[in-house]
């Protein structure tokens, strides 16, 4: 039963696509050159990536829209990372450094959202080290007391340390809403960023060399009369990972547990599963994600500028949601997903294509988010009634 | 808000119905106190800091203007938060109604001319009328959507406040709109008894909705429906038609936001406060309000308003003269926002631990 209704979701959206693609074509036959197709891969492979983890949050039953901002820091301080340490090699460093740094924003997600009792104390014990031990600097130097630098760090750094340690054996894990939660962190990764570490973008020619050999990693160049246009390698990326994350939900036991933690979470935990485990590896794993695209957009777009990508995420859970996945968990697969991101990316190009002035995008980007989450509701709550009146309630 | 009034506060869970029966908590309640002191503990450490800047009658009269449009965009979220849902694009219905208002002026009045009296106040009226009854239209549709389509308010308003902003998109075309009459800028700059118009408007919309949310019967069944909505359908309350109506209140909120925005700066534009909803929700979880509905007191985020408030000021004044000191409030309301919901969690968790805490309030947490 619910394997049908997912099928029809994906069906319905393939058909739609297949539509729109004749009706674009028909209007502008450019829609159906290798250019533009090219064009349109290029797009879905980023926001096909981030879609995966945005997946596997909204299965849960969580929402995360933090990472986007992880993508930024991840594509941001890798890149100054690699020209500050003058780095020659190839890219694929890049690549560890952006899936480490998502990795640790993502566990940092989780240690507010997933009650496990270890991120928590950890967070607790850093973020009260380094906020006691900084004020106690500040009032050192206010006081104008003659100290050695050495000595003036360690003082404040160990009085940091004691009350940290203290009040982080007392925690004993957060569980708090994923939306605020990663609104916040959304906000505080973003702002570290383009505070600490700087708001100018870094243009192509100012790349490590790894990265911009990167830039021209093309898997098929083809010649047009308009000028070559290629297929950058990225899009392999994107697909082994899909089939990473298509595997990992249909065929082993962690994938069980994050559609059982989406359908009821208390049910899940009852049947055995550690749900505070799967939720750490879940927002660990966007974050992993997010981290690699963050490297992946540097590659495709040539340039790391840390004020963009924020502010998409609302198209990428608009996709997913699209693709059949439901917000209240339990339920949503990687085909219909990658279905729901092409027909977002066909949407969002082919609108200037289709002569429709490019100011109406977001007008039919939000009318694509009503009623691709307003038609699955109305049948949720008819086929919910239509079950009441069967049993007799 | 003074230390009387928060002593005689009662525990947010039961109030409105306690209140009924006469039954008084002896507890002061928490949430009010403690922000109340965090509210004059920043105060206190700003002005130690920074002495000659930042207790002084300007930069009161610069707050006094800055924050009523954020307070009523957070009351918004407040209310919405009450029913435990969430409206995400009120500070698109804000934008919104704004610029419609501002083009209804322009087009009738030509920018930055000076006009009589007579001439200015039917067109000011009109562009009001305009903005309040977008308000409530964008409103009227996040509260279908929500109730009676049944979409998750998160997605329904995310949808909608992406439509609403594609709408301003499509009016203004991206460009701003500006150049107000005169009269019209009264709203945002003047002020009557040396009180900016900003804070008298504020004011209001705070009374009314502390008689609405506390005299009420739509404020009672609101704190009920939030903490059980089961509960309340069985004890008679229509749901459906109670969600409409917060988010139509939500929506001309946004629309008295929007309206106090345009006269604050003269202009109208589409991406002018996009920062403003994390703001709001901040404040909202700041004040004591639970983002799972039933929680949650005026009074609080009158003052989570106010200490922001301070706080911005106050880091405007210590970063003054380094760049990109808009990005570091950026990350700061990030970490106020997460560390405070730990904290609170934290003694909510510590409390139940000592057995302080009746089972009421565990059941619901």
């Amino acid at each position: 039963m619910l394997k049908r209704s997912l099928l029809k979701t994906e069906i319905l959206v393939g058909l739609v696509i297949v539509i729109l693609s004749m009706i674009i074509g028909i209007i502008n036959p450019a829609y159906f050159t290798i250019a533009n197709t090219f064009d349109l891969l290029r797009s879905g492979t980023e926001m096909g990536i981030f879609a995966l983890g945005v997946l596997i949050v909204i299965i849960s039953g969580g929402i995360d829209v933090s990472f986007t901002a992880i993508a930024v820091v991840s594509m941001y301080v890798t890149t100054k990372m690699m020209l500050w340490m003058n780095y020659q090699g190839p890219v694929i460093l890049m690549f560890l450094i952006g899936a480490l740094i998502g990795i640790v924003l993502g566990l940092f997600n989780a240690a507010f959202i997933s009650g496990s009792k270890w991120l928590a104390r950890i967070v607790t014990f850093l973020a009260i080290a380094i906020i006691v031990g900084y004020l106690i600097m500040q009032i050192l130097l206010a006081l104008n007391i003659p100290l050695l630098a050495v000595a003036l760090y360690s003082i404040s750094g160990v009085l940091g340390l004691i009350p940290a340690f203290f009040v982080a054996r007392m925690v004993h894990g957060f569980r708090l809403p994923t939306l605020i939660v990663t609104l916040g962190t959304q906000s505080l990764y973003r702002g570290f960023t383009l505070f600490f570490i700087g708001p100018y973008h870094i243009i192509d020619r100012d790349m490590p060399p790894g990265m911009k050999e990167y830039f021209n990693n093309y898997i098929v160049s083809i010649k047009t009369s308009e000028g070559t246009t290629s297929l950058h390698s990225a899009i392999f990326i994107f697909i082994f990972l899909a089939i990473l994350v298509y595997i990992l939900l249909k065929y082993t036991m962690l994938g069980r547990g994050i559609y059982a933690l989406g359908g009821a979470p208390e049910a899940a935990e009852r049947a055995g599963f550690n749900i505070t485990a799967i939720q750490i590896f879940i927002y660990a794993f966007v974050g992993f994600l997010a981290g690699v695209n963050g490297i992946v957009h540097t590659g495709l777009i040539q340039i790391a500028n840390p004020q963009t990508i924020v502010g998409t995420e609302l198209f990428v859970i608009a996709a997913v949601v699209l693709g059949g996945a439901s917000i209240t968990g339990g339920r949503g697969s990687v085909i219909g997903t990658i279905l729901g991101v092409a027909l977002v990316i066909i949407m969002n190009n082919s609108l200037i294509l289709m002569g429709v002035s490019s100011t109406y995008q977001r007008v039919v980007v939000g009318l694509i988010i009503i009623i691709g989450t307003g038609v699955p509701a109305y049948q949720a709550l008819r086929s919910e009634r239509r079950l009441k009146v069967i049993s007799g309630e | 808000m003074s230390d009387n009034e928060i002593k005689t506060q009662k525990d947010p869970a039961p109030a409105p119905l306690a209140k009924k029966k006469g039954f008084k908590f002896p507890q002061v309640d928490r949430t009010l106190a403690r922000l109340f002191f965090i509210t004059i503990g920043i105060f206190v450490v700003l002005s130690l800091i920074l002495p000659t800047k930042f207790p002084t009658a300007a930069s009161f009269d610069a707050m006094s203007v800055q924050f009523p449009e954020i307070g009523l965009l957070a009351i918004a979220i407040m209310i919405t938060m009450l029913t435990g849902g969430i409206d995400l694009s009120v500070t698109n219905i804000a934008l919104l109604s704004g610029i419609l208002a501002a083009t209804t002026m322009t087009k009738i009045i030509q920018p930055n001319t000076l006009v009589p009296d007579a001439q200015a106040y039917p067109v000011i009226l009109l562009a009001i009328a305009v903005s309040v009854v977008v308000g409530l239209l964008c409103g009227l549709l996040n509260g279908i959507l929500v109730a009676v389509v049944n979409i998750t308010p998160i997605l329904a308003t995310l949808g909608t406040g992406t439509l609403f902003s594609g709408f301003s998109i499509v009016i203004t075309g991206g460009t701003a709109v500006f150049g107000f009459p005169q009269q019209f800028l009264f709203l945002g700059e003047g002020n009557i008894f040396n009180i900016p118009m900003p804070l008298i408007l504020f004011a209001g919309v705070v009374i009314a909705f502390w008689l609405i949310l506390n005299n009420t019967s739509f404020g009672i069944k609101l704190y009920m429906m939030g903490s059980n909505p089961k509960a309340a359908r069985f004890s008679g309350v229509d749901n459906k038609w109670m969600l409409i109506r917060t988010y139509v209140l939500s929506g001309l909120l946004g629309a008295l936001a929007g309206l106090l925005i345009i006269a604050r700066t003269n202009s109208a534009k589409e991406d002018y406060g996009s920062s403003y909803v994390l703001l709001a929700i901040l404040i909202a979880i700041l004040g004591g309000v639970n983002p799972s509905g039933g929680f949650g007191r005026i009074a609080g985020l009158v003052l989570a308003v106010l200490s922001l408030q301070f706080l911005s000021t106050g880091l405007s004044m210590l970063l003054i003269g380094i760049s990109g000191s808009n990005f570091f409030k950026e990350f700061a309301w990030g970490a106020v926002l997460v560390i405070f919901m730990a904290i609170d969690y934290f003694s909510i968790q510590q409390r139940l631990r000592s057995g302080q805490v009746n089972k009421i309030v565990k059941q619901v947490e």
